[in-house]
């Protein structure tokens, strides 16, 4: 690690500090390493009490790569050549980043999927479906780890065994929400990337979480908004798309449904943002994506009544027991051949959906 | 003088003899009671003295002294005051027919001289019965539930004078005995399964757990209809034989919560403790040791509404009652053993919220309040429930103009064939049905070949079931088999079994 690196290691593990701050310190000098020895700018810009904790990470530097390299995390500053060239563009670029996995994953086209932590049953349905397409298409999905549409959208890359970016609001050493945990593991495990802008140490504090959303949309080619409320982080994190001149994409939401009237709004707003499929995604960012050949499967007569049924949406077992005419038993049963060989799924409470 | 009379008292549901000896003493005036007597029984003495004053008798002003033997059980309740009255009248010359002697009284007294009635008539006289006791005077108004024990003959008596005069001689008729199917019919259930509309799934569940005698948990969002759904499955369990009709009368006779008017229990009981409900409550005890609700709802079904709200104490209570279908409740005095041979039904929401997968609602719960609310429901409970039914309301719109819904009694035939077939497999076995079975019945009756063998392990690694489901699968698949009139578990009943669970599909 040379002596730039160092500090701007020094800095970045500074806890709480205004990034602004950084920056106007940052320009102050010609190099990073000259930080070392200017006491009174450091002082005088960060105040007293960042000043110290700077200087002393600086004389612990040793112990914090150490720190980094038993938690197999990294750090990239803005002088790397693995810094993400995307976020050299936007406006506020974190100078540097600690990340966990395979920063290979930046490579491909990168699309953020951003969207509520209490979607719908709709809202989950088209996060997982969204986030499976791109990652067909050798897409990365970029997303913020949170509960509800991020976790949707990284488990179904994960599930594929396809690379996804998880932006955390916290330090790598710091689950949130705990709960991911193992998803975290199984993101690095298949080739995916942990990146977070905050120390080791950092608590989920709620302003980082804006600060993170810039980050998503930063790294993205373009973001998608699965589902979104009125007031949602997600719209701003849309709007910090279009600021950064990114493409933005987004479904339309149940009229009927709070938790989609973001999208809605969004859409009138922005008419040109509609997509009603994946491939519209990638149509309009020129990504062609292979076709891929299902196997066709030889289904009986029921099961094509009931597949025909159910390419109208989902329907309840006693819609489905209405329009085969076969007795409980057998439905049942039949549904069950059906969902084994992976065609339709039972969705909870006596749902069933093509998969 | 000195005069000694018949009464009964009850030890759980078994009544055991009690005589009531009454002797008067000159000396100061006074009255003792000895032989263990409880407050309520000790009471007796004012109601005793201000009923026979206000029938028109004479209260001796001597000293008197009534003995309960034998002398050292504990004595509860009010259910002596009868014998000790007509006792006392003997005692004093003022009854000088010798006929109480033949005679079991049983009765609380009130002051106006009235015979109250009491709780346990049934198995008081049953007991007695067995004892060879013939002739009781009982209250008036447990008469219908006296009526149905024959061979007996049984006067209910309105007021302390009545008993006085016909001890004297004056002609009373006894209780005519009445017919239990006749009342089985006059009362029947006041709901039907034709009632519910829509949940097919849900019925179909409820007819094989029914049917292989099974427990059963239902999820599913508030206001799914599960607790109207497990009310109606009473009606499809087979008709409540009048054995059965006397063992569940006796039990619920002593709990005190028996229709007087019809005097025997004619339908299934179907219970629904609160889940603020205490173990004393559910499982039975308190200072009596009166019966819980395990007990009261003997024959019938247990519906525990809202099962992780129950407190987890009252939920693992339930565990010997499930295993043994009896309980036993032991308290200082006393060790009494009720059975407890119901059918449990439980309901839970999806999750804290009720939302958890709905259709159009949004979950607010955090996975780990989901996993609080599931981690409620322990593994030990949960292996002695062989259905999980997902349970969701339909719109009105899918409600209506459906085909008309099979009545009660028609799933109740099908059950009733079942039923016959699991004795016939059962027979010489303390085994009656398909839920009962242990690893020895299992091997031979839930056999099924490699094509099951491959499905069932399809199954688990799809579906991500845990292993520990595969012996309620094989016993549900077996009771479907059952009902399909097939000799072999097939594949398909094997298919239908591993849909009925919905709790570990859901949160695994």
């Amino acid at each position: 690690m040379d002596d730039s690196t160092k500090c701007l290691l020094a800095l970045s593990s500074v806890g709480e500090l205004a990034l602004k701050k950084k920056h106007t310190l940052l320009k102050s000098v010609g190099d990073p390493s000259e930080l070392a020895g200017e006491r009174k700018k450091v002082k005088d810009i960060l105040g007293e009490e960042h000043a110290k904790a700077f200087f002393d990470n600086l004389e612990n530097i040793d112990e914090l790569a150490e720190k980094l390299a038993r938690e197999d995390a990294v750090f990239v500053s803005y002088l790397d050549d693995a810094y993400p060239e995307n976020l050299r563009e936007i406006d506020d670029p974190p100078i540097g980043l600690f990340a966990k996995g395979s920063l290979s994953a930046l490579n491909n086209e990168c699309i953020g999927i951003v969207g509520t932590r209490h979607p719908t049953r709709y809202g989950s349905k088209v996060a997982e479906e969204f986030a499976r397409e791109f990652a067909l298409a050798h897409m990365t999905v970029v997303s913020g780890f949170a509960r509800g549409v991020d976790s949707i959208a990284h488990k179904a890359c994960v599930a594929l065994g396809a690379p996804t970016v998880a932006v955390w609001g916290s330090g790598l050493d710091i689950c949130y929400p705990a709960e991911h945990r193992g998803l975290a593991d199984s993101i690095v495990l298949n080739g995916g990337l942990i990146l977070s802008e905050y120390p080791f140490g950092a608590p989920p504090l709620q302003y980082h979480f804006p600060e993170r959303n810039r980050l998503i949309s930063g790294l993205s080619r373009a973001v998608f908004l699965a589902e979104a409320a009125a007031k949602s982080g997600s719209l701003i994190t849309m709007k910090l798309a279009i600021e950064q001149g990114k493409d933005i994409f987004a479904v339309p939401g149940n009229i009927y449904a709070a938790e989609c009237e973001g999208n809605n709004k969004l859409l009138m707003e922005m008419p040109h943002a509609l997509v009603i499929s994946p491939e519209g995604v990638l149509d309009a960012l020129h990504i062609s994506r292979e076709a891929s050949e299902k196997e066709p499967v030889e289904l009986s007569i029921a099961e094509n009544i009931i597949v025909e049924e159910l390419k109208s949406g989902e329907k309840h077992f006693e819609e489905l027991l209405a329009a085969t005419d076969l007795t409980v038993g057998e439905l049942t049963n039949t549904l069950f051949g059906l969902e084994m060989n992976g065609i339709v799924e039972n969705i909870g409470g006596n749902y069933y959906d093509l998969v | 003088m000195l005069a000694s009379l018949k009464s009964y008292a009850l030890d759980g549901l078994v009544g055991y003899r009690v005589d009531v000896e009454i002797d008067i003493n000159s000396g100061i005036p006074g009255y003792d009671m000895v032989g263990l007597a409880s407050t309520a029984t000790k009471e007796s003495k004012e109601r005793v003295r201000s009923a026979i004053k206000n029938s028109g008798y004479m209260y001796p002003a001597k000293h008197i002294v009534v003995n309960l033997a034998p002398a050292d059980t504990k004595k509860e309740g009010p259910i002596f005051d009868l014998a000790v009255a007509i006792g006392l009248l003997a005692a004093t010359g003022q009854l000088e027919s010798k006929s109480y002697k033949d005679y079991v009284f049983i009765g609380e007294l009130s002051l106006d001289g009235n015979i109250r009635s009491v709780n346990g008539i049934m198995p008081l006289l049953i007991s007695a019965m067995q004892d060879g006791h013939k002739k009781f005077v009982i209250p008036a108004e447990n008469a219908t539930e006296a009526s149905f024990i024959e061979g007996i003959e049984v006067y209910a008596l309105g007021t302390l004078r009545d008993a006085v005069d016909m001890l004297s001689g004056v002609v009373y008729e006894p209780v005519a005995t009445s017919d239990y199917s006749r009342a089985a019919e006059a009362h029947p259930y006041d709901i039907d399964f034709s009632d519910v509309k829509g949940q097919t799934v849900a019925k179909r569940a409820l007819e094989i757990a029914v049917a292989g005698g099974h427990n059963v948990i239902m999820i599913g969002p508030p206001g799914a209809g599960k607790t109207m759904l497990a009310k109606c499955v009473p009606t499809i369990m087979p008709d409540l034989t009048f054995e059965e009709a006397i063992e569940v009368t006796k039990i619920h006779s002593v709990a005190g919560i028996l229709d007087s008017s019809i005097g025997i229990v004619t339908t299934r009981p179907f219970r629904t403790p609160h889940h603020t409900t205490t173990v004393p409550a559910l499982v039975g005890g308190g200072m009596k040791a009166t019966p819980g609700e395990v007990s009261l709802a003997n024959y019938g079904v247990l519906f525990l509404d809202e099962m992780p709200e129950y407190s987890r104490h009252s939920l693992e209570t339930l565990r010997q009652p499930l295993e043994d279908r009896k309980v036993t409740v032991s308290r200082v005095m006393r060790t009494v053993e009720y059975p407890a041979n119901f059918m449990l039904i439980a309901s839970m929401n999806p999750c804290p919220c009720g939302n958890y997968g709905s259709k159009d609602q949004v979950c607010r719960c955090t996975p780990q309040q989901i996993h609080n609310y599931i981690g409620k429901l322990s593994g030990p409970l949960m292996d002695r429930i062989d259905l999980q039914i997902e349970v969701d309301n339909l719109s009105y719109d899918e409600l209506r103009g459906k085909q008309a819904a099979e009545t009660s009694a028609t799933i109740r035939e099908r059950v009733n064939r079942v039923r016959a077939i699991q004795r016939e497999r059962f027979k010489g076995l303390d085994i009656r049905t398909n839920a009962e079975m242990g690893p020895k019945e299992m091997a031979k009756y839930c056999a099924i070949d490699s094509d099951g063998e491959r499905l069932l392990a399809r199954a688990f690694q799809k579906l991500g079931l845990s292993a520990r489901g595969t012996t309620r699968i094989l016993k549900v698949a077996r009771t479907i088999a059952d009902i399909e009139g097939s000799e072999n578990i097939m594949p398909a009943h094997l298919a239908e079994a591993i849909q009925y669970r919905g709790v570990d599909r859901k949160y695994h």
